[in-house]
């Protein structure tokens, strides 16, 4: 996983450049994976150095929320709390989110493992390895305020364009 | 028929069936992917009370806590395991977080063989970083979405 920061950075400067709609829930969808499938575990696997008995198959399970076929699942749950209309478009930018959140952790490197793409259907793990785990620690300070002016720029461009239309 | 099945998950009326249906896979999902990791656990503990079975096999053990630091071996905690570790060469401190590649050892009394480590020095930041990003989500959750009608609906 990356930092959280960049994965935010990356949702902004993607709805900066293909449309603003929906920009909160598609934030929220870089955050999810994490959120869902990495902070559990890491605070079971915590609870365990405090000496709490949890299996070691418990502090994994949570990990398929960061797995496409676990992201689209919970994507559709967390929409079915909207308004039965919003649901579609809020379910896709959840997802998308997610898919641009694996897209970043893609281009890390995990000495030797990667993330099962695929599972349940398979094991196969891929990465692409082209960068660091931390990496983007020292990218977010650049990213993050680099994303926000490009959001507020198309703020501004969309509202002048709306400006627009509405004198003609 | 795409539509249809649009209309069919996402309508008022099959939300509880969709909801119980999905939580059910996740839940299935879970418990088939703790057995599958939990299983290179057991394999490589086989292996070390076996050790002719496995022989110079490694291990990948990304991003570890380190636990214990001796004179020539490292304890290392990945997940909920500890790992007994020799030759990581330079300076290793407890709590840093270390990724290791290395050889399971030849009888269950001897430490694992490490072939290659890489350190984590920026490690902590991430987790400061991720911190602070967790903040920003929970602003962005409330700032975007309100309740109106036991439904969440966005913002503007």
């Amino acid at each position: 996983m990356a930092d959280l920061v960049t994965h935010m950075a990356t949702a902004l400067l993607f709805k900066a450049a293909a449309g603003r709609k929906h920009t909160a829930s598609f934030t929220l969808g870089t955050v999810l994976p994490d959120l869902a499938g990495r902070v559990p575990g890491i605070v079971l696997v915590k609870l365990v150095g405090f000496g709490l008995p949890i299996p070691e198959g418990l502090t994994h399970a949570p990990g398929v929320l960061h797995m496409p076929f676990g992201m689209l699942p919970l994507c559709v749950l967390l929409a079915l709390v909207f308004p039965e209309l919003q649901r579609p478009k809020i379910a896709a930018n959840f997802f998308g989110g997610c898919m641009l959140h694996m897209a970043v952790d893609l281009l890390q490197h995990h000495t030797g493992t990667g993330y099962p793409l695929l599972f349940p259907f398979s094991n196969w793990h891929f990465e692409l390895g082209w960068i660091g785990t931390e990496a983007t620690v020292l990218l977010a300070p650049i990213i993050a305020p680099v994303s926000v002016l490009a959001w507020w720029l198309r703020s501004k461009w969309d509202a002048k364009g709306a400006r627009g239309s509405a004198e003609v | 028929m795409l539509n249809s099945l649009r209309k069919l998950v996402f309508s008022d009326r099959s939300r509880p069936f969709v909801a119980v249906l999905i939580i059910g896979y996740l839940i299935w999902m879970g418990w088939a992917y703790s057995k599958v990791s939990t299983s290179r656990t057991k394999e490589v503990k086989a292996c070390t009370e076996q050790p002719e079975s496995c022989r110079s096999e490694k291990v990948f053990l990304a991003l570890t806590e380190v636990r214990e630091v001796g004179p020539a071996t490292i304890t290392v905690r990945k997940s909920t395991v500890d790992y007994v570790i020799a030759g990581v060469e330079g300076p290793v401190h407890e709590t840093e977080i270390l990724s290791v590649i290395a050889t399971i050892p030849d009888s269950p009394d001897e430490p694992f063989q490490a072939v290659s480590w890489e350190h984590h020095p920026l490690r902590a930041w991430k987790v400061r970083l991720s911190l602070l990003g967790l903040v920003l989500a929970g602003g962005v959750t409330l700032a975007s979405f309100r309740i109106e009608n036991r439904r969440v609906v966005e913002r503007g």
